[in-house]
């Protein structure tokens, strides 16, 4: 809740002309909201496009914003529009396989807790991030959105479904789905087995 | 007592805690009692919780300090005082918020060309020989803002900014034209439909009056559209 008024008193003074304010938000949001459109739209240049436009949008309509809800959530479901509308708009022109894993790994720097691994320990279980994260990406648009929020987010089954604005029960649904078919794609990496 | 099949049913519920105490005491005894349930339920464990587990993607600071400052030199219109665009004597205009309107249509006298013929596209390009095959033709685009009562004292800087350019009032600068009394830009870009709008001093955001088409931003607001 004190996450929730900070974010109201930005917001409110924002609106009362302190750009400023509204810059501390992009800081505070900078990386779930990145990470989401990246996730989505599995593409740097496009990540940053929409990253700018969510944030831009975001300024530009904060007098639609009603202060009895999460900043956040609000700013997610304006990145998520956004994305899914960059979706649509790619589709129009081609369709990219879902089984292709992210094309830019330079990105990602695999932060594994227990640094006294074995170097083969660590390389196997860095091979299982990679593959863990190939699975998210390989989801059809509907179920990663809903696997990001819930498990990278770590967001509540009734936030999602404000956010993607779908029933409780639907949201509940997609993710178990979706899950499944993660747990399909690492079983055909590995050739039939299913162990993490 | 839970059978196999409604084990796996419950499995989501299980590791987000949201079983009730009955039910999470009758899961752990069912999972305890059979190799199966207990092995699919070490894999999901293992799995939510590299699910959990994986590094967000960030984003280079310089593309946050980028939006920073497009938000740091933007101000809405309707918050933006305008006056200093407009003759004294048109100042009466702004008793109301539809005058305020109004008036900025009218003083905006905004003269916006584009080439829409791909053949006047080659014809500007006729000293500049494609590649053959090559698909995309860069269409010039002139922009022409022409403000009336701005002279340069009152107007230093207009820019053209859009999907083309990130809306990001740095790119594209016009320039102050004094022969025709305007603000102009050319540029080059690929086919396409692209939003945009005018930067005036760094500060005023207006859609282009006389574009040939305006839509809804998604937020209330307009911006102009450009079809190529």
């Amino acid at each position: 809740m004190a996450d929730h008024d900070d974010d109201v008193l930005l917001v409110r003074e924002c609106l009362r002309g302190d750009n400023n304010a509204f810059c501390k938000l992009v800081d505070k949001y900078k990386v779930p909201v990145y990470n989401l459109a990246y996730r989505m739209l599995q593409s740097e240049e496009e990540a940053e496009d929409a990253f700018q436009e969510a944030f831009f949008k975001a300024y530009k309509s904060l007098d639609k914003y009603k202060l009895k809800y999460s900043f956040f959530t609000w700013l997610y479901t304006v990145t998520l529009n956004i994305c899914r509308n960059r979706l649509k708009k790619k589709r129009r022109y081609f369709v990219f396989s879902i089984n292709e894993p992210l094309s830019d790994d330079n990105k990602l720097t695999w932060q594994i807790a227990d640094t006294d691994m074995a170097p083969d320990v660590l390389l196997e279980r860095r091979s299982d991030m990679s593959l863990i994260n190939a699975a998210v990406q390989s989801l059809p648009d509907k179920y990663r959105a809903v696997i990001i929020l819930r498990y990278l987010e770590d967001m509540p089954y009734q936030e999602i479904a404000e956010i993607v604005k779908l029933p409780l029960g639907t949201v509940k649904t997609q993710i178990h789905r979706g899950r499944r078919l993660m747990r399909e794609y690492i079983k055909g990496e590995r050739g039939g087995t299913n162990d993490v | 007592m839970f059978s196999c099949k409604e084990i796996g049913g419950l499995m989501d519920d299980y590791l987000s805690g949201e079983l009730s105490p009955e039910e999470r005491e009758l899961f752990i005894n069912h999972i305890s009692g059979g190799k199966v349930c207990k092995r699919k339920t070490a894999f999901e464990e293992a799995f939510d919780h590299d699910l959990r587990s994986l590094p967000p993607f960030t984003p280079d600071m310089s593309l946050v300090r980028k939006v920073q400052n497009k938000v740091s030199g933007y101000h809405k219109e309707a918050e933006t005082p305008v006056f200093s665009l407009f003759q004294e004597n048109q100042r009466l205009f702004f008793n109301s918020g539809l005058a305020v309107i109004v008036v900025l249509l009218l003083a905006l006298n905004v003269n916006f060309y584009v080439f829409m013929s791909r053949n006047s596209v080659q014809n500007n390009f006729a000293g500049q020989p494609k590649p053959a095959g090559e698909r995309t033709v860069l269409q010039p685009v002139k922009f022409v803002l022409d403000v009336p009562d701005a002279r340069e004292s009152s107007t230093h800087s207009v820019a053209v900014v859009g999907d083309f350019n990130g809306w990001d009032p740095g790119k594209n600068k016009m320039e102050y034209d004094k022969k025709t009394d305007a603000w102009v830009l050319n540029l080059e870009l690929k086919p396409g439909i692209y939003d945009y709008m005018y930067v005036i001093n760094d500060k005023i955001w207006v859609a282009d009056p006389n574009a040939g088409k305006l839509r809804d931003d998604g937020f209330g607001g307009q911006n102009s559209v450009l079809e190529l």
